[in-house]
């Protein structure tokens, strides 16, 4: 074990409507022992309120994967996708060449609990991709993700 | 799914009493989503972490119903 992470020292926002703990260096927290493990960049864990969210904003060159833990989000981006994502489901957008997304709380009643994961790509300037899927558990370890073609590690 | 990256990533989730081994032949690392666990070296709450190195090993022991994301990295 080369790297210990504890929760209770990860960076954190309260900005009433949005929790968050970083568990890498990320917008206004910086901590240069913490700024990633190899392409895995960002560990955000949201808690947004009932109703709200991020606003349209831009990516570029990141693998963005959102896991909702509780409730649901409502994503729509630049490129026509418009979805909710329910907790339990995984949800990859790859912001290549450029996109331009917002993400809500669904619900008006309940909290949305989620992670926000990204990982540098592999190949820079891609087309822009949407992907969601809810992956049923079968054992103790079951994939969500991976390179198409990639070798298993 | 599919990532643009030589990275693989899947969720674990373990009843209380069961264990799991991890390795990887890249870096791994582990975030605990829900639960608690404990390892050789560490106990393990939700939200906390830890990577390993290629060819590492670390067991897994839930000390709760857990679920966590365990990440595969070049």
């Amino acid at each position: 074990m080369k790297y210990f992470r504890k929760a209770t020292e990860r960076g954190t926002v309260d900005l009433g409507w949005l929790k968050s703990q970083h568990s890498f260096s990320f917008g206004h927290y910086y901590d240069p022992a913490h700024m990633g493990i190899s392409a895995l960049r960002v560990i955000n864990e949201d808690r947004v309120q009932p109703g709200q969210g991020f606003d349209t904003h831009g990516h570029r060159d990141m693998e963005i994967i959102s896991y909702v833990v509780s409730g649901a989000l409502k994503h729509k981006d630049s490129q026509g996708n418009e979805y909710l994502v329910p907790a339990g489901e995984v949800q990859r957008m790859s912001a290549g060449s450029g996109i331009m997304h917002s993400e809500y709380n669904a619900s008006d009643s309940e909290p949305v609990h989620f992670l926000q994961i990204w990982i540098q790509p592999k190949f820079r300037g891609i087309t822009p991709s949407y992907e969601q899927m809810q992956v049923h558990q079968h054992g103790a370890m079951t994939p969500l993700g991976r390179r198409p073609g990639s070798r298993v590690l | 799914m599919s990532i643009n990256q030589d990275a693989h990533i899947s969720r674990l989730q373990l009843q209380p009493g069961e264990q799991y081994r991890l390795s990887s032949s890249g870096t791994g690392y582990l975030h605990l989503v829900s639960g608690h666990a404990h390892s050789q070296v560490q106990v393990l709450e939700a939200g906390d972490a830890f990577a390993t190195d290629k060819d590492d090993t670390v067991t897994i022991y839930a000390d709760s119903a857990l679920e966590a994301l365990w990440f595969e990295l070049p």
